[in-house]
């Protein structure tokens, strides 16, 4: 029975309060609980009369304009926080409204895409091409990546590299950068040299034989060198030449001392296994 | 009477910082915050600045709520208990009832009756809210004088529905047994 009538209150505080009804209209619906619920209701209308208590007005304005305030500083907290996005391209597209993944993820993307494109695009760049620090960059960054056995053969790819710029410079008579590209091809075979040198001295890195291979390909890249730089010194006027000249000198050097290194390398290669074969043997 | 739905939206749009948003969530709630707030401290004053917490503190965690079946009148009505209670804490008010005789409760008091002048009772009825025990009390004024539905009360109470009518019903009965004894 209080079940029952603590439902027919609930819904008349409901209807009273929700559908404007009187609290007389409420006891017509519920004739054999009328002297029950009167009290009830009016002891509820009593009260809701504080309903009508309201914060004064210029309270109520004034920390709703300071409140808008300290959001409006949260959001452009926020919005430089993540500096990121700048601020034209939140305001017209629908990037505001998507979860902070998605924004992430589409930057990804895109970030992904306009640096591989600029890459394949810097591929073919040459001193002096807008495009061309890219391409340097790259290059270092892969060198970073390389694992320190592998770095010597990845200095001969890109002193190849530095040749074949130099041919087409030459070709296009762009004869600016060609003293500069000079100095870089020279560097890239030093280090190229430089890290066989230190296979040598940390047998753990490498093997002897390993250290021949990287050798010969140094060898065969000074010839390539050499006949190209020939060929450019041909075409280029006499203070470019005089630079190729020296690059060529200098090569001829490098290119004997390493030969006699590898000649050693072989022979040490060589002992150690007659040695190893005798030892088998006995 | 705004849809549950559009307080969804505007809360969705209150989490990005929207100053609108969160404009119109302020102005849909501070009457009522304000009034629960006012009819627990007794004092007008104290119910601004503790209305204003309330709001302050929504704000810095409004990115932390979530409608995980929690209306967001009762998210912010939870606030206002738990602000509540740190300004009791730190006050060390010991009263359990509001309105009682002291100097600021005289300062409500005295503006109740001034926003109820036509009718002389309206103490009368103050003292009989006090009359009721706490969770009684609290149903009151979150019902009738916040304005706030049953499932609001349930979920800021941590009661079923039917606990929360129960409660509504022998509040009542109380409160009608407390003013009969006082008129009579």
């Amino acid at each position: 029975m209080t079940r029952k009538i603590e439902k027919i209150i609930d819904n008349c505080i409901k209807l009273i309060s929700e559908n404007n009804l009187s609290i007389e209209q409420c006891l017509k619906r519920y004739p054999k609980f009328k002297e029950e619920l009167k009290p009830f209701l009016e002891s509820f209308i009593r009260v809701k009369e504080f309903e009508k208590i309201t914060p004064p007005a210029i309270f109520e304005d004034e920390i709703k304009i300071r409140f808008i305030n300290i959001v409006k500083a949260k959001q452009s907290q926020i919005l430089s926080k993540k500096g990121v996005i700048p601020r034209f391209i939140t305001k017209f597209s629908g990037l505001r409204a998507m979860p902070i993944l998605a924004k992430i993820s589409i930057f990804v993307v895109l970030f992904l895409f306009i640096s591989g494109f600029t890459f394949i695009l810097s591929a073919s760049a040459l001193p002096g091409d807008f495009l061309y620090p890219v391409k340097m960059s790259s290059e270092k960054v892969r060198i970073f990546f390389t694992s320190r056995n592998e770095k010597a053969n990845l200095h001969i790819i890109f002193a190849k590299r530095r040749l074949d710029e130099l041919e087409k410079m030459a070709e296009k008579g762009r004869i600016k950068g060609i003293a500069n590209t000079l100095n870089i091809l020279e560097s890239e075979t030093d280090s190229a040299i430089n890290y066989v040198y230190d296979y040598m001295e940390d047998s753990k890195i490498y093997r002897k034989s390993n250290e021949v291979e990287v050798f010969d390909k140094i060898l065969k890249n000074f010839k390539e060198q050499k006949s190209t730089l020939e060929k450019i010194k041909q075409n280029v006027p006499d203070n470019a030449k005089s630079a190729i000249q020296k690059v060529i000198g200098n090569n001829m050097k490098k290119s004997n001392r390493i030969e006699g290194i590898r000649k050693n390398l072989i022979e040490n290669i060589q002992n150690k296994n007659k040695s190893k074969n005798k030892n088998k043997g006995n | 009477m705004v849809s549950e739905r559009k307080i969804r939206r505007l809360v969705a749009r209150a989490k990005n910082y929207d100053p609108k948003a969160f404009g119109k969530l302020y102005e849909l709630y501070v009457k009522k915050i304000y009034r629960y707030i006012l009819f627990r401290v007794g004092n007008y004053h104290i119910a601004e600045d503790l209305t204003q917490n309330v709001f302050y503190k929504a704000l810095n965690s409004i990115d932390k709520f979530k409608f995980k079946s929690v209306p967001f009148s009762s998210w912010l009505f939870t606030i206002a208990s738990n602000i509540l209670k740190n300004y009791y804490r730190d006050k060390v008010v010991e009263k359990k009832y509001l309105f009682e005789t002291n100097k600021d409760l005289q300062i409500s008091k005295m503006n109740v009756q001034l926003i109820f002048e036509k009718e002389i009772d309206k103490q009368d009825l103050i003292n009989a809210i006090n009359r009721l025990n706490e969770e009684q009390r609290q149903v009151i004024i979150f019902k009738f004088i916040s304005g706030l539905k049953n499932k609001e009360v349930s979920k800021i109470m941590k009661k079923s529905l039917g606990a929360v009518k129960s409660l509504q019903y022998r509040a009542l009965r109380n409160l009608s047994s407390y003013l009969s004894k006082k008129v009579s």
